[in-house]
């Protein structure tokens, strides 16, 4: 209800307001606050918890990874599964197959001394996703989750997903600059087919509390613009599926509204949301995420460009072409913008036919790399899922 | 010689016409009833020889009722002229009738030592009337060089006070005129005309001049003698043009001589002078003028008075209470500014007789319907129009007044991209209102009103929302002292979303609230000293806090209801209004609030001194319908006091308690049409605040600029605050999700108004502050530790110019200056990753504030001709909101896109918005 209030109100704005960018100097201390960010997955996948730190609010990078802790699970019978640390902040363990009778907790020791301890939590297990199915509105594709719970059990549910699609560099070339020269290119230099993936930034959230059955219908996971090069070729979406307990769902509801849906005259003020984590070493210090348990259940589709009713898909790349340099061997190997990468070669080197060693007249074509480089956007390496 | 002949003549002549008068001593009989004078003079014409000589001018106003067997005529004109100004004078058989003097027939007492008989009609000198106030036509004094006599005529003026009383209307419409004032200045008193246009004063017998002011009304005085208790109606003349002068306050000595302090008075054609963003008068815009008055932002919903929420201001709409004040979220208020007469604003002394919101009565008056001729007027601007008509029903004695507004905004709409094409957003109102004379003493006013807004986008969800109210009012006068207002009334207010743009979710969701008034009010004027209010009043409310329901057959939504809750909230209260000395005069009241929480209910009985959460509920409670659940009593008290200083300069000094038990949910920054409202019940107490006042108050320049300096301290317990993640809506048990917070507010409040002259207009600075605090033990988490944080609508420093300045009858210019420190904001100070995104971690609430606010409007008002015959009068107003095109902060924020965080400001109304409008009366 109060989305659909901001995007009126912003309709107005549109019509009398305006919008521009606002970043005041807050506070130049740094709080060094940990964050806590994973699922204690009692199925058969591995349990990976992310440990970081906060930053301010003025710096360009976000990441600061907690490295060296000491991350455990626990259950209420006194059991702990040890966790490893994998680097960048991330600490997982294997497959660890727990019975949903039990409740878990989370207890991190950091480096600095510091102990962390969440409340047991109830592990809730994901019911499994009916379908992802996708609709066409004029500009876009819109990708829905349905599911439901025989039980009634489940009731709040939350979403996150994995897009990739396959993309063909606009400029196909079989050539590339290696090591001081331009040879033919082998499957491990291939710049022309990438697989290029993306995860959801957004808090995606349902509940069926309010419904008589545990049904989820047509839940709006995404929009997949036909403007973006996403729908291009072939397009993936994975959408992964967490059962939350009420708890856990209004730690999310209130992360969403404090960051995604903040602005509008009629949205609530910031308030914090109340985490299931505490510094027991210092209960006023303030630490952020939410520890949940349980499994998650997950589901693939994919959409070819034949199922889109519209003939422009994707950038428009008119703007890509190939320009040459012709050159003389003895005053350089090849042209400057090639050796410092500011564009790359379509083709191999063409040397001018009639004309001695020694003035001979080389001529060499290029392009822009984001016309001819696809591993600068995605991987040409093809994802196992991939079909 | 020849002066004694003459002499001689003339002795011989009056001897002769004393004689003839005794021949004449014939008896005559007749019946008269209501009788003209012609009517009376013929048929004593004809039963006797006398002949009559009047000037029918004079008596035309007189009436004889009488019945006579066999009298003489002295005692028929002595009965018929009895206790009227009329005299009579015989000479043989020729009588003379006049007005105010009597004729003598003889020559002055001892000229010649000779009397007569001549008599005078009125010697009498009884005050008492015996005559039935009924029978007796109340003067209608309408010039100003009249001497009006008031009373029972006596040749001497006995000393002591006497009474007068009546009514002051408009000449031309008979509309009561609400607020004017009478002021005497041989006794340095003042008066001013109730609601009704009914006044009351006591004088010392004797001449006076009255000073008489109105709103949009010609000043005028009329001459008096008090000869006795009597009453006088007098009618005012519009001010033709209608340029009118900006006045905050009915009359000019008011400022320094009313004991009420914090009250401000606005007549409409104030209001319409100050620009407004579409260029249609805002009744509420122009309350944020107001020393003491913020808002958080343009275009919001409700106001904030001297540190209060916005949903502890009582708005009555002739006695309506409405809901919601405005439309389309608040970018208009939803009351027609052809038919407001004016408002009234009270934020610190607030009469006895309201009670049940803790800041501010704002109290709007609309016109009553012209008794003597139909009228109407017709408004165009860019996306509302509106109209009204006006007439009497019966002339003189029954008038009606309509009035209609609608929005065609769906054009603006529509010009949108392909997204938000298929929205649309509408509104309307309607005002009806219908006044009865039964006599003099009985009149009886019905008002309706309904407004409605609805909004959609993109054919998905559809909101809409209604205030729908009726009140029928009685209003009698027992006698020159006593009077009443019986009044009562239905007052909804209700909204709805629903959506079926997925069959399985389609919803319906509904809240409405329903109460019915009833209101009695005295006033008796006890003496010249005491003036005293009393009355009853009771709201009985039925609130039906949420009804969340499937649509259609292939809907899963769950039917979900909240139960509906009942209370009764009645006051009893009493006033005084006491004028001690001169100098010194107390306003006292007392009110007794009694609230009663009412079944049907099943009431949660939570663990004494533990936090109201699922798991400390001990057991519930099962009500019947009807049955009390909770009672709260609560005295409040209400006083002020005026000290004179000097003859324009007075000290004041106030204290009030308040008591408030009806409370809006809302945990977002403004007012939104979807929050919902909850009545104190055993779990949540009532709001209490009182506040303590104080204010030195100075006119100068014959009482054309008015200054004045308030300051106050006010404090404020159990407002309600939630928790984090709070549900508010559809929720079976809020008292769970709120938390109780105490706050406190003081301020200082300058004022400088001129209220006469080619330029007027008014400057105010308001310094204030408003703090809250959660120190509730039971709340769980407690908001910045428990520590005192600034309110949302806290804003120190406020500065405001209203002013207009006219250059000849038909244009004159407004200009309008806002500045105000920016609202406190809550800003992130960390921020981190999770979830895919950037995430921020917020500082402790409101600890930083967004840029400072300044506005500037201007507006040019363009006036038809003045001639007052022609078929139809036309106005423009042409004008620029935000002059300098400031883009002011509205709200600013932090948001992810991307995965990224970015802070955004917000502003609306962010470049100059031209308007234009175009008025015609008829």
């Amino acid at each position: 209800m109060t989305k659909n209030y901001s995007c009126l109100f912003s309709l107005l704005t549109l019509i009398i307001g305006c919008k521009k960018p606002y970043n005041p100097v807050v506070t130049a201390t740094n709080y060094n606050y940990l964050v806590i960010e994973g699922l204690i997955n009692t199925g058969q996948d591995s349990t990976i918890i992310k440990l970081s730190r906060t930053v301010t609010v003025d710096v360009q990078t976000t990441l600061n990874p907690e490295l060296s802790a000491r991350v455990s699970v626990e259950n209420n019978q006194g059991n702990v599964y040890l966790l490893k640390e994998m680097g960048k902040g991330l600490y997982a363990i294997p497959a660890l197959n727990l019975d949903t009778l039990h409740k878990y907790r989370l207890r991190v020791k950091t480096s600095d001394g510091k102990e962390y301890l969440s409340d047991f939590v109830k592990a809730k297990d994901s019911p499994p996703i009916d379908s992802i199915q996708h609709q066409f509105t004029g500009t876009a594709e819109n990708i829905f989750s349905y599911t439901h719970d025989p039980t009634n059990n489940t009731r709040y549910y939350r979403w996150e997903f994995q897009e990739t699609y396959l993309y063909y560099s606009p400029i196909q070339t079989q050539f590339v600059y290696k090591n001081g020269s331009i040879i033919p290119e082998t499957p491990d230099d291939e710049i022309n087919v990438c697989y290029i993936s993306d995860n959801s930034s957004d808090i995606i959230l349902n509940s069926t509390a309010k419904l008589k059955q545990d049904v989820i219908d047509k839940n709006p996971i995404t929009q997949v613009s036909v403007t973006l090069d996403k729908l291009r070729v072939r397009y993936s979406i994975s959408v992964k599926q967490y059962a939350l307990t009420p708890d856990a769902y209004n730690y999310y509801q209130s992360l969403k509204k404090n960051t995604e849906t903040l602005g509008s005259i009629f949205d609530a003020l910031p308030s914090g949301a109340t985490t299931n984590i505490h510094c027991i070493t210092n209960p006023t210090e303030p630490v952020l995420g939410y520890v949940t348990a349980g499994t998650i259940s997950q589901r693939r589709i994919f959409i070819d460009r034949a199922e889109i009713p519209v003939s422009n898909v994707g950038v428009d790349y008119s703007y890509c072409g190939t320009a040459y340099e012709s050159y003389k061997v003895q005053e350089y190997p090849l042209p400057y913008n090639i050796i410092q990468g500011d564009v790359t070669p379509t083709d191999s080197v063409i040397k001018a036919a009639g004309k001695t060693r020694k003035d001979s007249v080389f001529t060499v074509y290029y392009a822009d790399p984001g016309c001819t480089n696809c591993t600068l956007k995605g991987s040409n390496k093809k994802p196992l899922f991939w079909k | 010689m020849r002066k004694f002949y003459l002499l001689c003549f003339c002795y011989l002549f009056f001897m002769q016409m004393a004689s003839g008068q005794q021949t004449n001593n014939k008896l005559i009989s007749g019946n008269f009833q209501q009788a003209t004078i012609a009517q009376f003079v013929n048929g004593v014409e004809s039963k006797s020889s006398y002949h009559f000589y009047y000037d029918s001018k004079s008596f035309d106003s007189l009436r004889i009722t009488l019945q006579v067997n066999d009298k003489p005529l002295e005692t028929i004109l002595d009965m018929a002229f009895k206790n009227t100004e009329y005299h009579y004078a015989i000479s043989q058989n020729l009588v003379f009738l006049t007005k105010g003097r009597q004729i003598k027939t003889d020559l002055a007492e001892g000229y010649l030592e000779t009397t007569t008989t001549a008599v005078a009609a009125n010697q009498t000198t009884t005050v008492a009337d015996y005559t039935d106030e009924r029978d007796k036509k109340v003067p209608e004094a309408t010039t100003e060089n009249k001497l009006y006599e008031i009373g029972i005529k006596t040749n001497e003026i006995k000393p002591g006070s006497s009474r007068l009383s009546g009514y002051i209307r408009n000449i031309k419409s008979g509309e009561a005129i609400v607020g004017a004032s009478i002021y005497v200045a041989s006794t340095k008193t003042g008066i001013a005309t109730d609601q009704f246009g009914y006044f009351t004063i006591i004088l010392p017998r004797g001449r006076h001049v009255l000073n008489i002011r109105g709103l949009g009304m010609r000043d005028t005085r009329r001459q008096i003698i008090l000869y006795s208790d009597g009453r006088l109606n007098i009618e005012l003349q519009e001010q033709v043009n209608s340029l009118k002068e900006v006045k905050i306050s009915a009359d000019k000595v008011a400022n320094v001589r009313s004991a009420e302090m914090g009250v401000s008075r606005l007549n409409i054609s104030s209001i319409k002078q100050i620009p407004a963003a579409f260029g249609e008068a805002d009744v509420l815009k122009v309350v944020l003028t107001l020393p003491g008055v913020t808002s958080v932002g343009e275009a919001t919903t409700g106001f904030n008075v001297r540190g209060g929420a916005a949903d502890e201001n009582l708005i009555l709409l002739d006695g309506a209470t409405i809901y919601n004040p405005a439309h389309f979220f608040g970018f208009f208020a939803a009351f027609n500014p052809d038919i407001v007469k004016n408002i009234e604003l009270y934020k610190s002394s607030i009469p006895e007789k309201y009670g049940g919101r803790l800041s501010s009565v704002l109290e709007i008056t609309n016109r009553e319907g012209n008794k003597k001729i139909f009228t109407g007027s017709a408004g165009i601007g860019l996306l509302t129009s509106r109209l009204n008509i006006e007439g009497p029903i019966v002339k003189d004695k029954t008038s009606f007044i309509l009035g209609a507004r609608t929005t065609y905004s769906d054009w603006l709409l529509h010009l949108l991209p392909e997204a938000y094409k298929h929205s649309s957003a509408s509104f309307n109102d309607v005002n009806l209102g219908i006044s009865h004379q039964i006599n003099d003493k009985n009149n009886i006013y019905l008002t309706g009103y309904l407004s409605n807004d609805k909004f959609k986008l993109n054919s998905d969800t559809a909101y809409s929302y209604s205030n729908k109210s009726l009140v029928l009012k009685w209003k009698h006068n027992f006698n020159n002292k006593l009077y009443s207002v019986i009044s009562g009334g239905i007052d909804k207010y209700q909204y709805d979303i629903n959506s079926t743009a997925n069959p399985v979710n389609a919803f319906d969701l509904g809240f409405n609230i329903n109460q019915t008034n009833f209101r009695a009010d005295f006033t008796y004027y006890l003496s010249n000293k005491h003036t005293i209010d009393f009355g009853v009043n009771s709201i009985l409310y039925n609130v039906n806090p949420g009804k969340f329901e499937p649509t259609g057959a292939q809907s899963l939504v769950l039917p979900q209801v909240i139960a509906p809750e009942h209370a009764l909230e009645s006051g009893l209260y009493l006033g005084d209004k006491y004028d001690v000395s001169s100098k010194l005069t107390i306003n006292a009241g007392v009110r007794l609030n009694v609230y009663n929480y009412l079944g049907a209910q099943v009431v949660d009985n939570y663990a004494p001194n533990l936090p109201r959460e699922p798991v400390n509920v001990i057991d519930s409670t099962s009500y019947k319908s009807g049955q009390i659940i909770k009672t709260y009593i609560s005295p409040d008290i209400r006083i002020s006091a005026r000290y004179l200083l000097n003859d324009d300069l007075s000290l004041k000094a106030g204290y009030n308690t308040l008591h408030q038990y009806i409370h809006l949910l809302s945990n977002t920054t403004s007012i939104s049409p979807t929050d919902v409202y909850k009545l104190s019940d055993s779990n949540i107490k009532p709001e209490h605040g009182d506040q303590v006042s104080l204010g030195i108050f100075k006119n100068a320049k014959q009482n054309t600029l008015e200054m004045s300096v308030e300051v106050y301290y006010k404090r404020i317990r159990d407002y309600l605050d939630y928790k984090s993640g709070a549900v508010l809506l559809l929720n079976q048990h809020v008292e769970q999700d709120v938390i109780n917070t105490q706050g406190k507010a003081y301020g200082a409040e300058f004022l400088l108004k001129k209220t006469a002259g080619k330029l007027n207009g008014w400057v105010s600075y308001t310094y204030s502050r408003t703090f809250l605090k959660q120190d509730d033990p039971n709340a769980g988490e407690l908001i910045n530790g428990g520590a005192y944080y600034p309110a949302n609508y806290d804003k120190p420093n406020a500065f405001n110019f209203t002013g207009n300045y006219k250059f000849s009858h038909r244009y004159s210019v407004s200009l309008d200056v806002a500045y105000s420190t920016g609202r406190p904001i809550t800003l992130p100070i960390a921020k981190y990753y999770y979830g895919g995104s950037e995430r921020v971690f917020y500082s402790d609430r409101n600890q930083y504030r967004i840029p400072d606010y300044f506005r500037s409007d201007f507006s040019l008002n363009i006036e038809g001709n003045h001639r007052i015959h022609q078929l139809t009068h036309n106005s423009w107003t042409i004008g620029v909101y935000n002059l300098t095109g400031r883009q002011n902060a509205y709200s600013t924020f932090f948001t992810e896109q991307s995965g990224v965080i970015s802070g955004y400001k917000l502003s609306i109304f962010a470049s100059p918005i031209p308007f234009i409008n175009y008025n015609i009366r008829f």
